[in-house]
């Protein structure tokens, strides 16, 4: 991102993070399924390095924006661009490669495979061992298992799972889970980490260690990413930047205080809990 | 050899062997001095078999059951280790027989060169069938290679050039490297018998199918297609290409069945359109529910089992009661009988131990390993 | 361990004159006099052979005796680039790890003193150690302690310099940080021989660490250890436990403690075994499980918790599997009374073959303690069920009975001849007697040098004569066994006036895998009552197999059938106990005790006076309405 745009320079973000180009900007992006609209006519921008927190009532199309960006549902009308690349129409596998990483709300992990596999599977696109080296071991195979290996025993430690490696990550209590996944996606080494609701479920002590971990991998992993979150407390100490939605339409967007200060989002919030 | 003789000697001072002293030490596959030295003892244990039962037909039926295990083992890894069901594994296995018999023919070609040579020509098959099977999930994926047993019995029973027609083939395809015949061995003054070279052969290279496969499991690809198994959605999200990754199982799952074909035409000489039906599909299904889905050890169990079941009852079938050992006599057949027994072993075993004879293994080693707790 | 007669036979009169000082002089010039001249001594002799493991991102990475005189000669030039020199103190405040331990022999050999803070330790803590001490630098561990340290810092002048050792998360922006790294590379001129000529100058009378031992009343105590008091140390470990180059240990007890710098500093130079840092904090179970260490040390923490884990997972094995240890533990406890006396018969040999087949070798395996050849209790007193259980499957625990004041160097329980209730006899070199109110007396090498800036304290320690007064009230019985009764100011005197020492009730209870903490309180009383602290774990564990529903440990604690667990525990303790010796009544704690609450002390031991203040509504209830039955 060395490149200023030349025209229309994307407002400064509350980080103080330059000005650059975003990483990620979503551009009147509409979803529909049949004749409900998920998602109608959503922007958003993301650049290099913000914590961007998508807030909204159940149901208002946070998730929604994640299986845009990945490429699990492909919107209708808009664009997502994504460190210069269109994602729309692209496959989901293809978007992991460019460098968008992703867990998932109710948890995605390989529940047959351990922990160190389950990480291991992270680094995936960034192996190439395939059947036929695979089969023969010797070799390319081994070097790279022992190459990702290292890898991965920095996430173990980052993420604190020394004592887990070896437990399948079915076995694991929810918390874990939870973690294990965010370290999987951090083995991806992505650009750009989608966490859809990362703490939900969990009980206060978790969501603290959580909090505490996603702060640790702020400061040490050079990644934006873009939070879909319930818990306000986590959002407003988390993220620079906070986007609300509700029903599919962008109520607000801003600093954590503006948003929380906005009165349509107040109106929504007060109005979805009536 | 280091460690066989620390284990022997009983040291119990110096590094511990569970101690990873660097990731190389981590990833091997056999971690332990005790595990080494039980490979080893498995090993040479079973290489002795053929020197104590010298019996022709008790070798013929490991003989064939080590041939099932080789093809069983690419069936394991497209629905063991991937989770696709495919009822099409028999027409690889004749596939494989059949370019045996055109590429080995006259018996002058090394078995180095046809047996690779028929797994490539099978895994090629696969490899272009694949991506219209595999586009479909399920039930419908059953049904679609349900279909391609029949499109391949009607090729192999009208393309006489190759397959000879109804009548069948013979493979003439020799398990020799030029002078050098597994079917004519003599060792120290000793000779052996073909049918102990062929128990050597077949199952030094189920060790080595064995090998290859474990290897797929561990290393990427085969952590992309179990990730496919357990989640396809969080595997295309973290960039695993799922169309690729299957195409290239079903391939080599074919590969593994055709070197099982080829190996199965050059032991008989003949090979016959009727053998590769439905029923033999079947069979492998068999194979890897009794043994084991998703494990190597348990496939070849099943193998043992399964594979040597039909011979056995045939064997025995004067004694059991109610078979016609002979055409003509009244009871059922030999042949309805085996199908009646791979029913009932199938239903039981996915009703009562879904995960196989390895699951008992597994249970059994468990016990033993976390003796005296339960976990 | 060949034959070692007792010190003192009578247990009283010392011996007419002090051991001839200039023969003892002469024995220790021939040994290197400080532990920076052993590790050179070892660089040189047995240069490849390892020396220590640190267990790093899933490796356990060696470090051979050469790597260990290098790196520790590196960083020896790296702090005294950084100013420090003989006689100023540096403090270390990590968790275990190989930078710890060469940073103390760095600190050593430079003529500083190493000053341990425990990992634990709060920030008004810190403060006070590195005020008390003047330390001038610093060895922070991680983000977690540079914080602690930088928000103290402004009562803290004289410290200079603060080393991180992983520098994740810190801002090193402050000219005050420097990392252990830059440190190492700062240093790289610092030859071995280079701290050859540091080390040859050094005063082996001179301090070499400051033990701050955590007293359970009062601030902490700096005490003096000389770079002799830590060598003798060494030589009386290694004659009670006789380990060698291939014999390994896991380094895991606090290394600001005075048991686990014996342990993983001073017998391990000595011995030269193995020392292994492993992953710790959840991971230490399967540390130990890898590391399977042939040498094992712990506190009656440890082997309690130990006790308990087996305890709890047999509960939830097969009747099968439950009825073969309970048989094989019971055969095991009757030969390992046999093996304790040395005297093993054929009998006990083919139980021993049994049990080691079926049972013994199996749960050894599963806590990590499969090869452990010889291991040591000490710290804390411990229940002999606990003992006997360990020896029950081959794990052959002594007690050890010491203090920092005299580097641990007190009693060790002789192999060959164990007798479970004593703590052994003393030292060759040192002598051991009952003062005549019963106070437990030392002398000898290892008796510290003083307090610092303390004088009152010291001489209120050691006499003129030389004795060390432990605080301890025991007897010696003729063979030189020592018994201790308890800490001097915590035997209970009852209203009746009679004596009782609370440790040997409280660790009555603590054999029950669901109590955790006891703490028994009557001076001046009627009778004795007890505050009880569950195991969450084990007790945990139960109420989900009774299919009790329980939230936090303090709603446990309240529920009626965890009292009436409690119960039974406390009514089986009663039933072994003098009648003036049993509880009557009993409260369980709803909270956990903790350092940073001020209720235990870094190693975990109860501080009596602090609860008691806490919990004196609870206890006066206990008290209310007398003559309770």
């Amino acid at each position: 991102m060395t490149d200023q745009s030349p025209g229309g320079a994307p407002e400064p973000t509350a980080t103080g993070v330059d000005d650059h180009e975003p990483l990620l900007a979503l551009r009147d992006v509409t979803l529909r399924f049949g004749g409900v609209t998920a998602l109608d006519g959503v922007s958003l921008e993301i650049a290099p390095g913000e914590l961007h927190a998508v807030i909204g009532p159940n149901g208002a199309g946070k998730t929604s924006i994640f299986n845009c960006i990945n490429g699990v549902y492909r919107p209708q009308v808009g664009s997502i661009t994504f460190d210069g690349h269109e994602l729309i129409g692209q496959r989901p596998a293809r978007i992991a490669r460019l460098g968008v990483a992703r867990t998932f709300q109710n948890l995605g992990l390989f529940v047959a495979l351990s922990v160190v596999d389950n990480l291991m599977l992270g680094r995936h696109h960034l192996m190439r061992t395939g059947f036929v080296s695979g089969a023969l071991w010797w070799g390319r195979a081994r070097r790279e298992e022992i190459e990702h290996r290292e890898a991965v025993e920095r996430i173990v430690e980052l993420l604190e799972l020394e004592a887990h490696r070896h437990r399948p990550a079915g076995l694991l209590p929810y918390g874990l889970q939870k973690r294990l996944e965010l370290g999987r996606a951090l083995a991806m080494e992505p650009k750009l980490l989608l966490l859809d609701e990362p703490v939900a479920g969990m009980n206060l002590e978790e969501t603290e260690d959580m909090a505490r971990y996603l702060m640790q991998v702020r400061r040490e992993l050079d990644l934006a990413m873009l939070l879909v979150e319930h818990e306000m407390h986590l959002v407003m100490d988390l993220a620079d930047r906070v986007t609300a939605l509700d029903f599919g339409r962008r109520l607000a967007s801003g600093t954590p205080a503006e948003v929380q200060a906005d009165e349509q989002v107040i109106q929504a919030y007060l109005g979805g809990a009536a | 050899m280091r460690d066989l003789r620390s284990l022997l000697r009983g040291r119990r001072d110096g590094p511990a062997a569970g101690l990873h002293r660097s990731h190389r030490d981590a990833v091997r596959l056999w971690g332990t001095p005790w595990a080494r030295f039980g490979l080893v003892l498995l090993v040479a244990g079973w290489a002795l078999v053929p020197q104590f039962v010298t019996d022709d037909f008790w070798l013929s039926v490991l003989n064939y059951a080590g041939i099932a295990a080789v093809a069983a083992l690419g069936l394991n890894l497209l629905t063991g280790y991937t989770g696709q069901i495919s009822l099409g594994h028999a027409v690889f296995l004749g596939v494989g027989a059949y370019a045996a018999a055109q590429i080995g023919e006259g018996g002058d070609i090394p078995i180095v060169v046809w047996l690779p040579a028929a797994a490539l020509i099978g895994g090629l098959v696969g490899a272009i069938i694949g991506p219209f099977a595999l586009r479909l999930r399920g039930n419908y994926l059953v049904i679609v290679t349900l279909g391609l047993v029949f499109i391949a019995e009607h090729v192999f029973r009208n393309l006489k050039d190759i397959t000879g027609g109804n009548t069948g083939t013979p493979v003439s395809a020799s398990p020799s490297i030029g002078s050098f015949d597994v079917t004519d061995l003599s060792f120290a003054g000793q000779s052996y018998s073909r049918e102990q070279g062929w128990f050597w052969l077949i199952w030094a290279i189920v060790a080595l199918t064995a090998l290859m496969t474990k290897n797929i499991v561990r290393t990427r690809p085969g952590r992309a297609i179990q990730a496919i198994r357990d989640r396809d959605l969080a595997a295309e999200v973290v960039g695993i290409e799922i169309g690729r990754h299957k195409i290239w199982v079903f391939a080599i799952s074919s590969a593994f069945a055709a070197a099982a074909g080829a190996l199965y035409g050059s032991y008989q000489e003949y090979v016959s359109p009727d053998e590769w039906n439905l029923f033999l599909s079947i069979q492998y299904i068999a194979i890897i529910i009794v043994g084991g889905v998703g494990t190597v050890f348990g496939t070849i169990l099943g193998a043992l089992f399964i594979g040597a079941l039909p011979s056995v009852i045939e064997e025995y079938s004067d004694s059991i009661p109610g078979v016609a050992a002979k055409a003509g006599d009244s009871g059922i057949s030999v042949y309805s009988l085996n199908q009646a027994i791979f029913g009932v072993l199938i239903v039981a075993f996915l009703l009562l131990e879904p995960r196989g004879l390895a699951a008992i293994w597994l249970r059994v080693k468990t016990y033993f390993r976390t003796w005296p707790f339960r976990y | 361990m060949s034959a070692r007669r007792p010190s003192d036979p009578t247990g009283g009169v010392a011996p007419d004159a002090l051991p001839d000082d200039a023969h003892l002089e002469e024995e220790v010039e021939a040994r290197a006099p400080s532990l920076p001249a052993r590790l050179l001594e070892l660089a040189a002799t047995t240069p490849d052979a390892v020396a220590l493991r640190q267990k790093h991102r899933g490796v356990w990475h060696e470090t051979t005796w050469r790597g260990y005189a290098e790196r520790t000669a590196r960083i020896a030039r790296g702090l005294a680039d950084l100013g420090v020199g003989p006689g100023d103190r540096v403090a270390v405040h990590a968790e275990n790890r190989i930078e710890w331990v060469l940073a103390d022999l760095a600190i050593q050999g430079l003529g500083a003193m190493t000053v341990g803070v425990y990992p634990t330790c709060p920030p008004a803590e810190v403060e006070y150690l590195l005020s008390h001490s003047r330390a001038t630098v610093l060895v922070a561990e991680d983000e977690e302690q540079v914080d602690k340290a930088l928000e103290v810092r402004d009562g803290l002048p004289a410290l200079r310099t603060i080393v991180v050792v992983d520098p994740r998360n810190v801002d090193l922006s402050d000219a005050s940080l420097v990392t252990w790294q830059a440190l190492e590379e700062r240093g790289a001129a610092g030859t071995v021989d280079d701290l050859a000529d540091r080390v040859a100058a050094l005063d082996p009378e001179s301090p070499a660490t400051i033990v701050y031992t955590s007293g359970t009343t009062g601030p902490p105590k700096g005490a003096l250890l000389s770079h002799r008091n830590l060598r003798a140390a060494g030589d009386a470990f290694a004659q009670a436990f006789p380990a060698g180059p291939r014999d390994e240990i896991l380094s895991y007890l606090p290394l600001c403690h005075v048991a686990e710098r014996v342990v993983s500093l001073i017998a391990a130079l000595e011995s030269a075994y193995v020392v292994n840092f492993g992953e710790g904090g959840e991971a230490f179970a399967q540390d130990l499980r890898e590391v399977q260490p042939t040498f094992f040390v712990g506190v009656p923490r440890v082997w309690e918790k130990m006790h308990a884990t087996v305890d709890v997972r047999m509960g939830d094995s097969s009747r099968l599997k439950r009825l073969v240890h309970r048989r094989l533990t019971a055969a095991g406890v009757r030969t390992a009374r046999a093996r304790m006396q040395g005297r093993v018969g054929p009998g006990d040999r083919v139980r021993s073959a049994v049990g080691e087949l079926l049972l013994y070798r199996a749960l050894r395996d599963r806590l990590g303690l499969r090869r452990v050849r010889m291991a040591a209790s000490g710290a804390a007193p411990i229940a002999p069920q606990i003992l006997e259980a360990f020896w029950a499957i081959g794990v052959p625990v002594r007690e050890v009975y010491g203090q920092t004041e005299n580097t641990a160097v007190g009693t060790a329980m002789p192999d060959g001849d164990v007798r479970i209730g004593t703590v052994g006899t003393s030292y060759p070199d040192s002598e051991l007697r009952i003062a005549d109110d019963g106070e437990i007396l030392t002398r000898g090498p290892g008796t510290f040098l003083g307090y610092l800036d303390d004088e009152d304290a010291t001489r209120a320690t050691v006499d003129e004569d030389g004795w060390l007064h432990t605080g301890d009230v025991g007897t010696v019985d003729d063979d030189g066994f020592v018994r201790i009764t308890d800490r001097k100011k915590d035997i209970i005197i009852t209203a009746g006036g009679k004596n009782v020492s609370p440790s040997e009730i409280e660790n009555r209870l603590k054999v029950s895998p669901y109590v955790r903490e006891a703490i028994v309180v009557g001076d001046r009383r009627k009778y004795l009552v007890a505050l009880i602290g569950i195991e969450q774990d084990t007790v945990g564990d139960w109420a989900t197999r009774t299919g009790l529903a329980y939230t936090t440990y303090a709603d446990l604690s309240r529920k009626p059938e965890v009292r009436e667990l409690v119960d039974g525990v406390v009514a089986a303790a009663n039933a072994d106990l003098a009648q003036v010796e049993t509880i009557k009544r009993f409260a369980l704690l709803e909270k956990e005790l903790d350092h940073e609450d001020g209720e235990l002390t870094a190693t975990q031991k109860v501080r009596r006076a602090a609860i008691e203040r806490e919990f004196a509504a609870t206890i006066e209830s206990l008290y209310a309405g007398e003559g309770a039955s």
